[in-house]
């Protein structure tokens, strides 16, 4: 016990000897904003990672603080852009992009600073609009805003507005903007020009190349493309002198060249920014996927789960869902994950939540409808449309063959559930997949005369079936009234309005349900899960303080239907009976038979001893 | 000879069959049994809390009161294991790897979740500390201990034989105590049995999970098999070596990877912060003690809360009481009461105070000043948010690994103490029962593990680790009663007696 006692304390000590040897130390430095932190870590982690050792500078919130810090040498590297060092250097970056380029590599050469190869990814300013409006005003590129027909709404931020060769006031010459609305948001509001944008409260916004949300809302480019743009790539650099002195630093920063591209840096600033995973750890993480550091710690924590149907992952309501349950769960990575079953992927703990459509709580196989056992409805965050697709050349009234999602599939339940309905006869055609570009496949070949999908208003892939023209919404409601709507009271009826799908899409009426959120219900275990050797592999419930902050943070939605068995947090305390005055009988007896082994133990205890008692 | 013992045939005779059970159909079972348990514990909610608080204030009279000087042995005999080896084995014995899942997980999920007020606040944090300690302190050494001491006064102090029915046969003389005692004796075989083969099985997963989580071996039944067979022949190894050498070591082993990685967790994570957590605890938990101690929360309906929690311990303790009882009075010959007891129950709740404010205290720090994310991720996978947690770590991998290790010597030292209670309670008391009697044991746990193991059911595996409580804490009461009964003699002249009358010192 001595022995090992003392080489633990030795390991310790050695443990702490280790991280005091001495080096110098490479300075790191960055700008104050998400992206500048990434690629400072991101440089250190490829230095550390080589045994220099470096020291991490608070990163400099004054305009130009890094550079002047670099030139006079109080840091040694600091990651930055083209176009911005063209400013510093007193030149405007609307030129070539090498000749940028090499103008900068100059420039910086005499002030004793050599500038490495880019990293890869461009920072530059950019338009971005949603889908639906560049297709409802028939534009690709920004050069087309100026024929837009109504006032175009656009969003810029602070910074943009103030530029001034390139900046607003240069974009609304040169596209012809000046009819415009402009929304300006300061850097911290930033973040919030995108949520007016998917709103539809703006048409517009000039944002960054690597902003995530251009990612996550599947947002359209609208230019002008990376070429015709300045030069932002974004470019380490470093103090001349130093890479002279110490040239496997410039071997080390090298690695990174060309290895990060646009839409890599949105993917790791959406961990950072959206998920508040610390930038040193993003940037370890990227880097060991790119095989340019040893392994990193482990994930830590392990990603939550949210299933749902393929076609739903980047939709509205997915990323709602997502993006409360970020909040809710803080400090975890939300990952989607896409399930045929996403109910079944809960109850089997390949996920922890899923976004399911009501159908998807009941099984398909019982009649009248019965919900799943197993689990419990968190949230309503949408609603969910019946899409009964036809091609427009079919001949109208009903088809026998409708084709669905998988067996499994929320769309094959509705399917299945209503067939009791329908007037008439019909045979089901389950697909390998439930959006709409496969079920369109199906009408074309010729396996079924109409198919149906379940999505959210306006998912994409219907529109983009819908614009094509080939394919007509069909009205399917008629069925609900009567015993039905009884029966499937999950149901209701909806109408789909003119022009949701494009103008040549009429209006059509159809069931819809709520879409919900469902997780793991309790179960009644007698037995906690703790104890001193225990293990449990039991799926347990999300608790209820995360259920309320998920609501919380998913903003004003509906209730949940009490008919899709609410989690208890949420549902109404119902006023109970007045209880019997003795509920448990079992327990009198059992509790009156300890009484009596209890008053006859303590009789033992107090009785005299007998003679023959040791 | 062993198969001429009635409590070895008897139990054999009701383990098999329900072992046997257990396999075939591993649902009736669980039924049935967790209905019994079910019923026992929420229809007598208040026994269970009185039972064992009870147990917490006599170890106190004991300890403080008139009979602390009596030595449990003879007035000249002197301890057989030094003071730091005795703490090490009773600790590595009592304590399971739960010690070190629930570390993490228990104070983060009383914080996200506290009865009957808000989660997540400082008020919760503190309350979370308190109600982790009720459950892994006083009460639970004071289980052990009480079963400790019974066996070892009559054991040792008056040279009867070291057996559970001892104490009952001095209360309950003639053919009543004789038939009482020989159910006895059979029921702590029976439940020592399935409280083992119950522990291993969960603890076997447990590595199992814990080798996916940082290593990535699949968890399968292959590697269950393995890691099934590495178990029994480390026990089976330690076991043929005795006390004095299998058990000692490995327990010293345990109890300085533990103290090993819960010194990391200080002196790499938040040091200031767990040292006031610590110091912060060490008053709030003594001084709501006596209120929490009794609390079954019946006006907040949170009935269930207690059962689920509070209860679930207390009935866990008392199920691992036979074996870990007679273990650690097979180590504590030589002892007066009073130093019992300080060994026993003192220093270990203190101990586990700063445990959980090592591994507590750190995993707050992350919740409430750091990146978070544990606490939702304690209530999907206990097991995870251990890995996790030590993921916030440097050299994260390590400490996992080490941790894996150490949940391996906790199981082998817990089926090895096991494995010598069993043979010790059917050789009639013998103190060092032959080698041939354990291996008999060690099969028979290995046999009745794996058929639970490979029954996949984790419900089966608990029920019956569980079970094996109810009846044992009427026996444990019966024995209270013959040690009071003794305890006051004490000092009379008795006939009979061979030891010095005149009470110790």
């Amino acid at each position: 016990m001595k022995r090992l006692t003392a080489s633990l304390l030795a390991a310790t000590i050695a443990l702490f000897a280790l991280s005091g040897c001495m080096e110098d130390e490479v300075r790191v430095g960055s700008k104050n904003f998400t992206e500048s932190r990434i690629v400072a870590e991101m440089l250190r982690a490829l230095l550390e990672d080589r045994g220099i050792r470096t020291v991490r500078v608070p990163a400099f919130t004054e305009q130009g603080a890094a550079f002047a810090s670099l030139r006079v040498g109080t840091i040694d590297v600091y990651p930055d852009y083209v176009g911005t060092l063209l400013g510093r250097l007193g030149m405007t970056a609307d030129m070539d992009r090498a000749e940028a380029r090499a103008l900068v590599e100059v420039g910086l050469a005499e002030l004793g600073i050599v500038a490495l190869a880019p990293i890869g990814f461009d920072d530059g300013y950019v338009a971005v609009t949603t889908r639906n409006f560049a297709r409802d005003e028939n534009i690709s590129r920004i050069e087309d805003l100026a024929d837009v027909s109504r006032p175009l709404r656009v969003g810029v931020s602070q910074g943009f507005a103030r530029r001034p060769q390139n900046g607003l006031e240069a974009a609304i010459d040169r596209y012809g903007l000046q009819g415009a609305e402009i929304t300006v948001a300061s850097a911290s509001g930033r973040a919030a020009l995108y949520d007016d944008l998917v709103e539809g409260k703006i048409d517009v916004v000039v944002g960054f190349r690597t902003d995530p949300q251009i990612r996550d809302y599947k947002l359209l480019l609208l230019g002008p493309s990376e070429r015709e743009a300045p030069n932002y790539d974004a470019i380490p650099l470093i103090r001349a002198e130093l890479l002279a002195a110490r040239p496997e630093i410039g071997e080390a920063l090298d690695d990174l060249a060309g290895r990060i591209d646009t839409e890599a840096m949105r993917q790791l600033l959406a961990r950072v920014d959206l998920d508040g995973v610390p930038p040193r750890t993003v940037a370890r993480d990227a880097l060991s996927e790119l095989g340019l550091i040893a392994r990193p710690t482990r994930r830590t924590p392990p990603p939550l789960g949210v299933a749902m149907e393929a076609a739903e992952i980047g939709d509205v309501p997915a990323i709602r869902t997502m993006r409360a349950a970020r909040l809710a769960a803080p400090g975890r990575d939300i990952d989607p994950v896409a399930e045929i079953d996403p109910v079944a992927a809960v109850l089997s703990g390949a996920a922890r939540i899923a976004l399911v459509p009501a159908v998807a709580l009941f099984d398909p196989d019982v009649q009248p409808p019965t919900l799943k056992p197993g689990i419990v409805s968190l949230a309503a965050p949408s609603s969910s449309f019946a899409h009964m697709l036809a091609l427009v050349d079919a001949p109208p009234g009903p088809g026998a063959r409708i084709a669905t999602g998988p067996v499994g599939s929320p769309s094959y339940g509705l399917a299945r559930l209503a067939a009791r309905w329908l007037p008439e006869d019909i045979e089901l055609v389950p697909l390998d997949r439930t959006d709409a570009a496969t079920a369109v496949e199906a009408l074309v070949d010729g396996r079924a005369d109409r198919a149906l999908v379940l999505a959210s208003l306006g998912r994409s892939d219907i529109d983009e079936v819908m614009a094509t023209g080939q394919i007509r919404l069909e009205d399917w409601s008629g069925w609900l009234r009567g015993s039905a709507g009884l029966v499937l009271s999950f149901l209701r009826d909806a109408v789909i309005a003119d022009g949701i799908y494009g103008p040549g899409q009429a209006r059509t009426s159809t069931v819809s349900m709520q879409m919900v959120v469902v997780g793991p219900a309790p179960t009644d275990r007698v037995l906690g899960r703790a104890g001193p050797l225990t293990f449990s592999q039991d799926i347990l419930p999300i608790p209820d303080k995360v259920v309320l902050d998920f609501n919380t943070h998913l903003g004003l939605t509906a209730d949940v239907a009490p008919q899709l068995s609410p989690a208890s947090v949420l549902a109404p305390r119902p006023l109970s009976e007045s209880a019997p005055l003795n509920p448990d009988p079992g327990a009198t007896a059992l509790s009156m038979g300890i009484l009596v082994f209890l008053i006859w133990a303590a009789w033992l205890l107090v009785r005299p001893p007998r003679e023959e008692e040791p | 000879m062993i198969w001429r013992n009635p409590v070895f045939l008897i139990s054999l005779g009701i383990c098999l069959p329900i072992g046997i059970w257990g396999v075939l159909a591993p649902g009736s079972m669980t039924t049935a049994v967790v209905g019994f348990t079910g019923f026992a514990m929420s229809g007598a909610t208040w026994y269970w809390m009185l039972l064992c608080t009870g147990f917490v204030a006599l170890s106190a009279f004991l300890a403080l009161g008139p009979y602390g000087r009596i030595r449990l042995g003879a007035d000249h005999e002197r301890p057989e294991f030094s003071t730091a080896s005795w703490i090490a084995m009773l600790f590595a014995g009592g304590m399971g790897s739960g010690l070190l899942f629930w570390g993490v997980a228990e104070p983060i999920s009383h914080f996200a979740n506290p009865p009957a007020q808000a989660g997540g606040t400082p008020q919760a944090a503190r309350e979370a500390m308190i109600i982790t300690n009720l459950h892994w302190g006083f009460h639970a050494w004071s289980i052990y201990g009480v079963c400790a001491l019974v066996i070892a006064y009559f054991g040792f102090r008056k040279g009867q034989k070291t057996m559970i029915s001892t104490p009952i046969r001095a209360v309950l003389p003639g053919r009543t105590g004789r038939h009482v005692g020989t159910l006895a004796d059979i029921l702590g075989v029976v439940a020592v049995v399935f409280g083992l083969a119950g522990s291993l099985s969960m603890g076997a997963l447990q590595v199992r999970s814990g080798l996916d989580a940082v290593f990535y071996i699949p968890p399968n039944e292959i590697t269950s098999a393995a890691i099934l067979t590495a178990l029994f022949v480390c026990y089976m190894v330690s076991a043929s070596t005795g006390v004095d050498k299998g058990i000692r070591i490995l327990s010293n082993l345990n109890v300085v990877i533990a103290i090993g990685i819960m010194l990391f967790v200080i002196v790499f994570g938040p040091t200031l912060f767990i040292l006031q957590t610590f110091v912060d605890t060490l008053g709030s938990y003594p001084a709501n003690l006596l209120e929490r101690a009794f609390r079954l929360y019946p006006f907040e309906g949170l009935e269930d809360w207690s059962v689920s929690w509070t209860l679930t311990y207390l009935i866990w303790w008392l199920a691992w009481g036979p074996f870990v009882g007679i273990f650690i009075a097979r180590i504590s010959r030589g002892r007066t009461i009073r130093e019992f007891c300080a060994g026993v129950i003192l220093v270990p709740t203190v101990f586990s105070i700063l445990w959980f404010s090592a591994f507590g205290g750190a995993a707050f720090y992350i919740e409430l000043f750091g990146p978070g994310g544990l606490a939702e991720l304690v209530s999907s996978d206990v097991s995870d948010a251990l890995f996790a947690f030590f993921g916030f770590f440097f050299a994260g991998d390590l400490l996992s690994i080490l941790a894996i290790a150490l949940v391996f010597i906790f199981l082998v030292t817990s089926a090895d103490s096991g494995t010598f209670v069993l043979s010790m309670m059917t050789s009639d008391g013998n103190l060092n029962p032959s080698t041939g009697v354990k291996f008999i044991w060690g099969i028979l746990i290995a046999a009745i593990t794996a058929s639970t193991l490979f029954s996949e059911s984790i419900d089966v595996a608990r029920a019956m680790a569980a079970v094996g409580a109810i009846p044992f804490s009427a026996i444990l009461i019966l024995q209270i009663i013959g040690l009071l009964r003794a305890l006051r003699t004490e000092g009379r002249p008795t006939p009979g007696a061979t030891l010095s009358p005149e009470p110790a010192e």
